[in-house]
């Protein structure tokens, strides 16, 4: 979708009609812009988006008003179990029948059921009017891949939106944060993507040193793919004069696993710690420890099954709950010894790099494969001793294996913040006129993407 | 307390006094210009050399149309690998020292009939450069082959960036369906688009692209003569009769190659092979048809052959009963030669093959000195004298049917440029 | 319990519970300012408050709390 020309061509179109707009008619022109938007895509399911802000909206204002505990938790029931009830049930549906989900049911029910429990929980957190409220929920460029934006920040926007105001190195910034995300996405995550298909449609016919590449590759790429594609819907919503919270923060640079998820996909995981995980270990806060592991792993299994009600996706979860309860308990351990052994601190952190790539390498290999089966294969064919059996990366077409650890290396290189391409950036930025840039970097673009059919995985939540 | 995590480093704004519009405009203007000059004007391709299956047809294109052209005496040999592989024109003039004609190579692999009816608007927009040009037909009655060639992404890559825009929608009208269309408007549109791989490999190996640089600008022109090959022959192949499957295959295939084998003894069930004759057919007709329409009024000379193409017969490539013949379906005119099949057909045999497609260096010689025969019995009835020919042949005439591998071992040299030195029997 | 009182104590609970020894509370202050305060160790602070202070948050009132100067306020009615 974002990748493709057609869709630019049509933003194109949608954004001329949103600016030709006055000032306070914008606004509307967003929403009637999202649900075209939503309705050329997915005109059947209309209609539970419609429902589901409406119930949202209406128990949003109902709680506002309410004057009691018991009145307040009753309607907060209300609200969520339609809304969270449509969201399982639709996931049972795609695990058991594949039913194909909903456009964007995942990330706007996110966004619906915190809306409900800010209100439940303030009720200044309410939003009366619907329009506004409506935009929140259907704001296009977030339907696809998110970010899941907080209501706050989403709804204090748009006042500033509906006089007028047009903030040109905005709309700029909009520009080339999309063209930053397709280059990410294009040039990088394409082309790993096409290897790692190549191999894992038969990984048993590999050898071990083919296969444990692929395995690295696995969080380089969905690193590449996603952050490339919510840097494309961030830059459209810029675009729009609006802006998003981020999914990424040089997660690969993260000094522990809990730091880790501060900085990968972190509007999941920041919404999943201040709706699920907070209010939850607050209320077990008397278990002590097992209340913290058990908060932990209900936080890292949500996100897990956000992904999909399958035995992989709970796999994932529960590693993950391993991983970071494991390593919050023994955090304060750790920097004793540290301190102790006055370990230096980039030792330290070389050591954490390392070590949270390979977990999350070996989650992912469950997160990625289609089926419990072909996750545990992966893990024999890794540990199986049949010496240089199989084929090798000479075997591979060329055009699909030589550029891969040079990718790989990119990936990783802006998944740690890409140290040091600021200070370039600067440079050059105040030497070469924008457009110098952008149409060499769509020049860029053109000629090295690869056309191999490019799908994006996080399209189908 | 509202979450606590880490605020993500904040991103610097452009100057407020920033005018993205323009910056928009002047952006996928310098693109455009620069996508133009570098790509679309042949200037990569010619400079770089790229590999297939974008740069193998532009950077053929560039070196026929660097040929001097005498519109009296040059034959261009069209074709796809099978002339690649097949046909060197070196070892015409080494059979034949006083050979009149001058055969220039002018094959691109995994093309077809569309691809040389476009190539040869790039090459000679005025029909006019060629003696003649020899159009080789794998097999003149229609197979059932299952390759889809109005269908094939690759055609759109290999095409696109030779397309005239003039001629841009009859070629996206070729495709059948919308998707591959759009696909091969974008390749079209943007040239830059159809060098990624290419690019990718240039920059990921820039000296050993270097080196194949260097090396192809001085080899150049020697390209066209194409000598050495292959010596690797199809004769350890044993197909069982009664099956009609592979029974033990030449060693140096390995077990993916040899799959690959397989699926070629496969003959298509009878409802697709009718199926696919009929379109294959029709994708004949109109590509032939329109080649020969391109050179209805010109001096130029359309010779047809029956090009080898398989070392045993090949259960893929077996036509149906009733399959038509590309001999309906070529029209007839006085510039036009459609040679017999029997021409070629003592070649179809293991010895000269290195694969189920392709000659082997013994295939390349004796297939090029025939043609070289034909083309000169055609063109002129002056005859060839073959003082090295006899010294290869066990027989005294032209035909070269028994000639042994070791005799013509013997035969095989690089020769330099341009004098051509006969190796004394 | 005075404004003062409840900063001191809190101050001290505050050092403990993060390692800082030299850390200073200011009414803006939030988990973005503290490095080893996270949603992780968030509950060891509500802890620690509410065994400092010897008294229990509701799940509104820990939530509701938007930085440190909520947090004295609050602690201020309810030790009162």
């Amino acid at each position: 979708m974002f990748t493709s020309l057609l869709f630019y061509g049509e933003l194109t179109l949608a954004l001329a009609a949103f600016y030709l707009l006055p000032g306070r008619w914008r606004l509307a022109g967003l929403l009637a812009i999202s649900c075209a938007f939503y309705v050329s895509l997915a005109p059947r399911w209309f209609w539970l988006l419609a429902v589901q802000a409406l119930i949202a909206y209406a128990g949003g204002y109902w709680l506002a008003r309410a004057r009691t505990d018991r009145v307040r938790n009753l309607l907060a029931g209300a609200s969520l179990l339609p809304i969270v009830g449509a969201l399982v049930a639709l996931k049972l549906g795609n695990a058991l029948h594949g039913l194909v989900m909903p456009l964007g049911v995942s990330y706007y029910t996110f966004k619906l059921i915190s809306y409900v429990l800010e209100v439940y929980w303030d009720e200044n957190e309410v939003e009366r009017q619907p329009l506004n409220f409506a935009t929140y929920v259907a704001f296009g460029p977030q339907m696809i891949c998110g970010p899941i934006a907080r209501p706050r920040q989403f709804l204090r926007q748009l006042p500033r939106l509906q006089r007028g105001i047009f903030d040109s190195s905005q709309f700029e910034l909009g520009l080339f944060t999309i063209l930053r995300g397709l280059l990410l996405k294009l040039l990088i995550g394409d082309r790993l993507g096409l290897f790692i298909s190549v191999v894992d449609a038969a990984p048993q016919n590999y050898t071990r040193g083919v296969l444990l590449t692929v395995v690295l590759c696995y969080m380089v790429q969905l690193y590449a793919d996603f952050a490339g594609y919510t840097l494309i819907a961030i830059g459209i919503g810029r675009l729009f004069g609006i802006e998003s919270p981020p999914n990424f923060n040089a997660p690969f640079l993260a000094r522990n696993i809990q730091d880790f998820w501060r900085r990968w996909h972190m509007s999941l995981s920041s919404w999943v710690a201040d709706y699920l995980f907070t209010p939850l270990s607050l209320a077990l806060r008397s278990w002590g420890r097992a209340g913290l592991v058990f908060s932990l792993f209900t936080a890292m299994v949500v996100i897990g099954i956000w992904h999909g009600l399958s035995g992989t996706f709970l796999v994932f979860g529960l590693l993950q709950g391993l991983f970071i309860s494991v390593s919050a308990l023994t955090l304060p351990w750790r920097d004793r010894v540290a301190k102790r052994w006055r370990i230096p601190g980039l030792l330290r952190r070389a050591v954490a790099v390392v070590s949270i790539y390979a977990m999350m390498t070996v989650s992912q290999i469950f997160w990625q494969a289609p089926s419990m089966a072909a996750a545990v294969l992966h893990f024999r064919l890794l540990t199986r001793n049949v010496g240089n059996a199989g084929l090798q990366f000479s075997d591979i077409r060329t055009d699909v294996v030589d550029p891969v650890f040079i990718c790989m290396a990119i990936a990783f290189y802006h998944g740690a913040g890409s140290p040091g391409f600021g200070f370039v950036g600067r440079r050059v930025h105040a030497v070469v006129p924008n457009w110098v840039v952008g149409g060499v970097a769509l020049l860029v673009l053109s000629a090295l993407s690869i056309e191999a059919g490019s799908s994006f995985i996080y399209g189908q939540f | 307390m509202a979450s606590s995590d880490p605020k993500p480093r904040r991103e610097k704004l452009p100057a407020a006094t920033a005018r993205p519009v323009r910056t928009l405009v002047l952006s996928i203007g310098l693109f455009f210009m620069l996508d133009g000059a570098l790509f679309r004007s042949g200037l990569y391709a010619g400079f770089e050399d790229p590999r297939p299956p974008a740069g193998s047809m532009m950077s053929i294109i560039h070196f026929t149309r660097a040929t001097q052209s005498d519109p009296k005496r040059d034959v261009l040999v069209m074709g796809n690998s099978r002339i690649q592989y097949g046909f060197g024109p070196g070892y015409v003039y080494e059979a034949f020292p006083h050979f009149h004609y001058q055969m220039i190579m002018g094959a691109f692999p995994a093309s077809n009939e569309e691809h040389w009816y476009y190539a040869l608007h790039r090459i000679d927009p005025d029909h006019d450069r060629y003696a003649a040009i020899v159009i080789p037909i794998s097999g003149y009655t229609i197979t059932p082959h299952s390759e889809d060639y109005s269908r094939e992404y690759e055609t759109a890559q290999m095409l696109a960036p030779i397309i005239p825009l003039s001629h841009l929608r009859e070629f996206l009208d070729g495709f059948g369906d919308q998707n591959l269309r759009w696909r091969a408007a974008m390749l079209a549109l943007f040239p830059s688009h159809n060098y990624a791989s290419d690019l990718a490999e240039f920059i990921l190996h820039p000296a050993a692209r270097m080196d194949h640089i260097a090396e192809r600008n001085l080899v150049g022109i020697r390209y066209l003569y194409n000598e050495g090959g292959d010596p690797a022959t199809m004769e350890d192949l044993k197909v069982d009769p009664k099956t009609n499957t592979i029974v033990r295959f030449p060693a140096r295939f390995n077990v993916l190659y040899q799959a690959e084998m397989n699926k070629h003894f496969v003959a298509p069930p009878a409802g697709l092979a009718r199926q696919w004759t009929e379109r294959n057919a029709a994708f004949e007709a109109k590509w032939l048809g329109k080649i020969v329409s391109a050179y209805k009024n010109s001096t130029t000379r359309l010779i047809f052959i029956d090009m080898p193409h398989q070392p045993v017969p090949i259960p893929e490539q077996q036509p149906i009963p009733d399959a038509p013949d590309i001999r309906g379906m070529i029209p007839r005119g006085s510039n036009i030669t459609v040679l017999p099949p029997e021409t070629f057909e003592a070649l179809q045999k293991p010895k000269y093959f290195l694969d189920l497609n392709h000659m082997n260096v013994f295939g390349r010689k004796a297939f090029s000195v025939q043609l070289g025969q034909a083309v000169n019995d055609i063109l002129s009835a002056r005859p060839l004298h073959s003082e090295s020919l006899r010294c290869c042949s066990r027989n005294s005439g032209p035909g070269v049917e028994d000639i042994s591998t070791e005799g013509l071992t013997q035969c095989l040299h690089v020769w330099p440029l341009p004098a051509i030195v006969v190796q004394p029997c | 319990m005075d404004r003062a009182a409840v900063t001191e104590k809190l101050t001290g609970i505050f050092r403990s519970t993060f390692d800082e020894p030299h850390l200073v509370l200011t009414d803006a202050m939030t988990a973005e300012d503290v490095a080893a305060w996270d949603s992780l160790t968030h509950i060891n602070l509500i802890l620690a408050v509410e065994r400092g202070f010897n008294l229990r948050f509701t799940m509104r009132e820990a939530r509701g709390m938007r930085n440190v100067g909520d947090l004295i306020a609050l602690l201020e009615k309810k030790a009162a």
